[in-house]
């Protein structure tokens, strides 16, 4: 009978450690265009290229399922392709909580918008835009001219310090004259590494949020999915400097992922003691409910008890213990 | 006065002691729900702006334990109608459901899962079997209140034959609290909280931004008898909600409120509304 306790044992312990081996804390990128899903499978893909840690890079195209997945502890980053507005405004209170929490991500040319996505170009991805400039016209495409402006360790700094990429449009800030203008950050801390050549505005900023999240914004991402389009995004996924530049941008903000990066060290524990905490919570609540129904039956016993007593008592009483009285003798 | 046989007496006398005891030892007293459900108050149908039209926009629920309790939780969540797919056919379960499997597939890759529920629901006199998942009872390990208050993790699939109705919603009082509620209140036994929309000039009361976000409400060493109840009144700004359309009866929201207590769900309320009124 030795071996088959020893096997139990075994199966136990197995039963037990199982649900921690089938835990996968993979890092998760989340790359969302609500309209141009080619665009962003094409982003995904570029991605994946420049990603060594096991990263696995999911495109959606609906609002709602990149808002669920918001909420995991293991997404690293999140790109938005979407160069339409209206692809975002379901996403704007979202992102800009995950941002708040710590969160890192990526946002083109839709999430520069002020006055379309309010907040989302404000806290998230400062660009503040309220305007739009136009990019020059070479050999057949639109491109934006780049020019570089501040430097950061990690960041573009391979880059050539004026490179042209496909794009039509840029968005940019003005103030009431519609002149151009830089508009600070109230919090953290905001890198314009590229500019426009001919109007200065930025092209290229790295935000990193008061709490700690990092953000980029390319506001001269205005692309168009039709092939023969002059600003096809097609156009772009080929350029290396773009690899260069989205490689770059993903590895800046995700190391400064500040949620990700406390999860992924700590993910175990904090399962582990909510599971804890949860199972000790109905452990106890079980345990009063048993201390209940003991109690009860202790009860029942008790007036059990007293009943046969009683009726012991009742039957000798009136059996055994009381005579009738004697008739007297005439 | 006639003698009575104490024999007799003692016959009788047994027979009822030991039928009150075989009574007891065979019928058990009846559990009493852990959390009684003492008011569940809701209208019929939300508009925009509905205080000021006249219509009554105030949802309103009550609770009492019926034992001690170390901690008892109440959460809320509201949902709203969403088109599916057309493609999609009534004997589809919400875990096939495209979006629902990929968030159900990481929640499960990092060893947790969905709350599940069912419970029947009844829209427009026509009675459906609702299935509800909740992620945020997992995912709230990971999130504060007010980013869980604005992520959709809760949805729910009505079915009734071939017909599909699916919701999906965020933990919360309300979407977008802060912007549609007007007046919030919280007690506990005599101890009241009220909270109102931020703007209004009453500068001394909290606001709603001050409530507990995500509409989860914890109560810690809760004594029988106690008493919980949650009022909210909702006034939806004519430029809040696109989900709300004034003339659009026929799609609906649902307010789930879950009731726990020791960490086992005791409640369950699934309150439909429709989004708006026949013209």
């Amino acid at each position: 009978m030795r071996i088959p306790s020893i096997c139990l044992c075994a199966v136990a312990i197995l039963l037990v450690a199982a649900p921690s081996y089938c835990i996968e804390f993979r890092p998760i990128v989340v790359v969302y265009d609500g309209t141009m899903k080619g665009f962003a499978e094409g982003v995904a893909a570029l991605l994946n290229s420049s990603m060594d840690q096991g990263e696995e890079v999911v495109v959606v195209t609906d609002p709602s399922i990149a808002a669920s997945l918001l909420a995991l502890p293991n997404l690293k980053c999140l790109v938005l392709t979407s160069v339409g507005s209206g692809d975002l405004t379901a996403l704007v209170g979202p992102v800009t909580e995950y941002f708040r929490s710590g969160g890192s991500a990526i946002g083109f040319y839709g999430c520069s918008w002020q006055t379309q996505v309010g907040d989302l170009a404000r806290s998230v991805f400062p660009a503040f835009g309220n305007a739009t400039g136009s990019g020059t016209r070479k050999a057949g495409v639109y491109v934006n001219e780049y020019v570089r402006g501040d430097r950061l360790a990690g960041f573009g700094e391979s880059l050539p310090d004026s490179v042209d990429l496909v794009g039509q449009f840029f968005a940019y800030a003005t103030d009431k004259d519609k002149k151009p203008i830089d508009v600070d950050t109230a919090t953290g801390s905001k890198t314009v590494l590229f500019r426009e050549k001919k109007t200065g505005s930025p092209l290229v900023i790295a935000y990193e949020g008061g709490h700690g999240g990092r953000s980029a914004t390319l506001t001269g991402l205005f692309l168009r999915e039709q092939p023969t389009a002059e600003s096809y995004y097609g156009k772009l996924l080929e350029q290396p400097e773009f690899h260069t530049l989205l490689s770059d941008a993903y590895h800046w903000v995700s190391e400064g992922n500040v949620r990700f990066q406390t999860y992924s060290a700590n993910y175990q524990e904090v399962i582990g003691e909510r599971g804890k905490a949860q199972d000790e919570l109905v452990a106890r609540s079980e345990e009063k409910r048993q201390s209940r129904t003991t109690n009860w039956l202790v009860l029942l016993g008790a007036f059990w008890a007293l009943g046969m007593v009683c009726i012991a008592a009742m039957v000798r009483w009136s059996f055994f213990g009381h005579r009738p009285a004697e008739t007297p003798n005439p | 006065m006639p003698r009575v046989d104490p024999r007799l007496a003692t016959i009788l006398a047994s027979s009822v002691i030991l039928s009150t005891l075989l009574v007891a030892t065979i019928v058990k007293p009846k559990a009493e729900d852990a959390l009684l459900v003492l008011g569940n108050e809701y209208p019929q149908a939300l508009v925009k702006r509905a205080p000021a039209v006249g219509l009554d926009s105030e949802l309103s629920f009550s609770f009492m334990a019926t034992r001690d309790f170390e901690r008892v939780e109440l959460r809320f969540s509201s949902l709203y109608e969403k088109d599916l797919d057309a493609n999609l056919s009534g004997s589809i379960s919400l875990h096939e459901l495209p979006n629902i499997a990929k968030v159900e597939g990481y929640v499960a890759a990092l060893g947790g899962d969905a709350e599940v529920m069912d419970e029947d629901v009844e829209l427009n006199g026509t009675r459906y079997r609702a299935t509800i998942l909740d992620f945020s009872r997992f995912l709230e390990a990971f999130n504060n209140g007010s980013t869980l208050a604005t992520l959709p993790l809760v949805f729910a699939i009505l079915v009734k034959g071939d017909e599909v109705r699916y919701f999906e919603g965020c933990p919360g009082f309300f979407m977008e609290a802060e912007q549609n509620l007007q007046y919030l209140t919280i007690s506990r036994g005599d101890d009241k909280k009220e909270y109102i929309r931020s703007g209004t000039m009453l500068k001394e009361v909290p606001r709603i931004s001050d409530a507990p976000q995500g509409g989860i409400l914890i109560f810690e060493t809760v004594k029988k008898d106690e008493r919980f109840s949650v009022s909210f009144t909702i006034d939806i700004p004519d430029d809040g909600l696109r989900q709300i359309v004034t003339w659009v009866p026929e799609r609906h929201l649902l307010e789930l409120v879950q009731g726990y207590s020791d960490g086992k769900r005791e409640v369950l309320l699934v309150d439909p509304m429709q989004r708006g009124v026949k013209q």
